[in-house]
């Protein structure tokens, strides 16, 4: 067993400590729930509070507590700067978030809004972009779960990610969004207060002036501001974050279900609360070299420079922090990937006149399927995390114009919205495998942006929102 | 051009003392929404 794995029997009790109180409360928020609007929004009354914890929550992934000191360490400063950028995503959707509101009151995914503004060619291609995005955010949880179950404790890969699946399923099965969202709260609030308490420990055992000296002579490119590939991946994450947020039913279901006026505010008060934690969970990965923490992969820097800190206690800290911080972003991305297809695709195509009950039940339906689809997808473990996550980039900043041109503009059509979809996706695939991962987003938002002024320029129209209202 | 080491200490000691804030705001949040019955 290493420094930073936790005993067999701690494990199975942390995790079957937090599995049962996540389903009880699933369960018990549950109840509540009388028809499809109760189950895929909360009711559409969400309040500031648990509004604010959930976006936060949400934007909160393993990737946070992991990636973040894995790029810092790699790519220093710029790394955790970068990365605590991803907030502007959240904080840019706050005006959209109120938007949205005020254009679709009775609005559901973030497809009912390209299906209305577009049309069904655009609506088909956004599909699919949110779909490979899901799919590929589920699967690289899961897997992330599997693996950093595995290297934090002696449970198998397999075991692991069974366990995050499961429990993330049946928590959502119960409860629909009440549930994920209550989740949200708890799981924000052990998430900050274990990295903020382990960066403290580090910073009383090891001051920031020693972390600085070793830095500069060790590894003094990592605190230069004029590292290329660091620039380009602070510029590059921008672009991914925002196209992230902008596009996804995770943040549009939100948007929707919270209560009238809460959304703006929620929105921009989480991202700025979000912003910092990277900068706190890089600045771990700084104090690599310092404390004579040498990992044997980039991205287990984080957990080894907790254990060398903390010790055994410190371990299991971060084993929680990763449950929780897997879990508040899979439960979310479980619900709303479902919504979007049974209000997408059951109830626009195949079952127009459904009632709430058959809504509700295609619903649970499609969350099994989900679930089952991300275990089997989980099982070969066939990418890393960062590898899939990076790759998506290029579909989702693609998604950025042709939604804010939706939300705000009334000139673009729906074919130049498809083709803007269509052709900076390509290009941001060809940037991913010719240059670099860095490169995808950035390019895929600038192909976009030039296909959506050349529709507004040459094809304008003149869309009227207030004839399709609601 | 290098990070100056008053610069990262600011950088990280103001992100340390934001994410501190963060979980006692939250609870504050949830105190005054149960308080105004405006939860859910």
């Amino acid at each position: 067993m290493s420094d930073i794995q936790i005993s067999l029997d701690n494990a199975i009790a942390i995790l079957v400590a937090f599995s049962v109180l996540w389903i009880a409360w699933g369960w018990y928020l549950g109840r509540k729930n009388k028809n499809a609007d109760d189950f895929a929004l909360a009711g559409r009354n969400v309040g500031f509070a648990l509004a604010t914890s959930t976006a936060m929550a949400t934007w909160v992934t393993s990737n946070t507590t992991l990636v973040a000191p894995q790029l810092t360490y790699q790519f220093g400063v710029w790394g955790m700067l970068g990365y605590s950028m991803a907030a502007l995503g959240l904080i840019l959707f706050a005006p959209l978030a109120k938007r949205i509101k005020q254009l679709m009151p009775k609005g559901v995914t973030s497809g009912d809004f390209i299906h209305q503004r577009y049309g069904r060619f655009a609506w088909a291609v956004f599909m699919v972009v949110s779909f490979c995005y899901a799919l590929g955010w589920l699967v690289s949880l899961g897997m992330a779960g599997g693996v950093l179950l595995s290297a934090l404790s002696p449970l198998s890969y397999e075991t692991g990610m069974t366990v995050i699946v499961v429990v993330c399923v049946s928590y959502t099965l119960l409860g629909g969004l009440r549930a994920v969202i209550a989740t949200d709260f708890a799981q924000t609030l052990i998430i900050i207060g274990g990295v903020c308490y382990i960066a403290y420990a580090s910073l009383t055992q090891n001051p920031l002036p020693e972390v600085y000296e070793a830095v500069s002579q060790t590894q003094p490119e990592l605190l230069n501001l004029l590292f290329p590939a660091a620039l380009m991946f602070f510029f590059n994450n921008i672009f991914f974050g925002i196209g992230e947020i902008f596009h996804s039913n995770v943040w549009w279901s939100r948007a929707f279900a919270f209560a009238p006026g809460v959304g703006k505010k929620s929105f921009l008060v989480s991202g700025l609360m979000w912003m910092p934690v990277p900068i706190v969970t890089g600045f771990i990965a700084l104090s690599a070299n310092s404390l004579g923490v040498f990992p044997p992969s980039p991205d287990m820097v984080g957990p080894m420079v907790a254990a060398k800190v903390l010790g055994s206690a410190g371990a299991i800290l971060v084993f929680v922090v990763v449950f929780s911080a897997l879990a508040s972003s899979m439960d979310s991305l479980l619900a709303a990937t479902a919504d979007l297809m049974t209000h997408d695709l059951y109830r626009k195509y195949l079952m127009p006149a459904a009632s709430t009950e058959q809504l509700m039940t295609m619903n649970r339906f499609m969350l099994l399927l989900l679930g089952l689809f991300t275990w089997l997808m989980c099982l070969p473990r066939v990418a890393t995390l960062g590898a899939l996550l990076n790759f998506t980039g290029a579909f989702v900043a693609s998604t950025i114009w042709p939604i804010i041109y939706g939300l705000y503009g009334n000139k673009l059509n729906g074919t130049g919205a498809a083709l803007a979809m269509v052709f900076g996706t390509v290009s941001g695939l060809i940037c991913y495998f010719q240059v670099g991962f860095y490169t995808a987003a950035i390019s895929s938002c600038a192909v976009s942006l030039l296909t959506c002024w050349y529709f507004k320029r040459f094809q304008a129209i003149d869309y009227k929102w207030q004839e399709q209202e609601g | 051009m290098y990070v100056s080491e008053f610069f990262l200490e600011i950088v990280v000691v103001s992100a340390l003392g934001l994410s501190c804030c963060t979980p006692v705001l939250l609870l504050v949040l949830l105190i005054r929404d149960i308080k105004s019955k405006s939860l859910w």
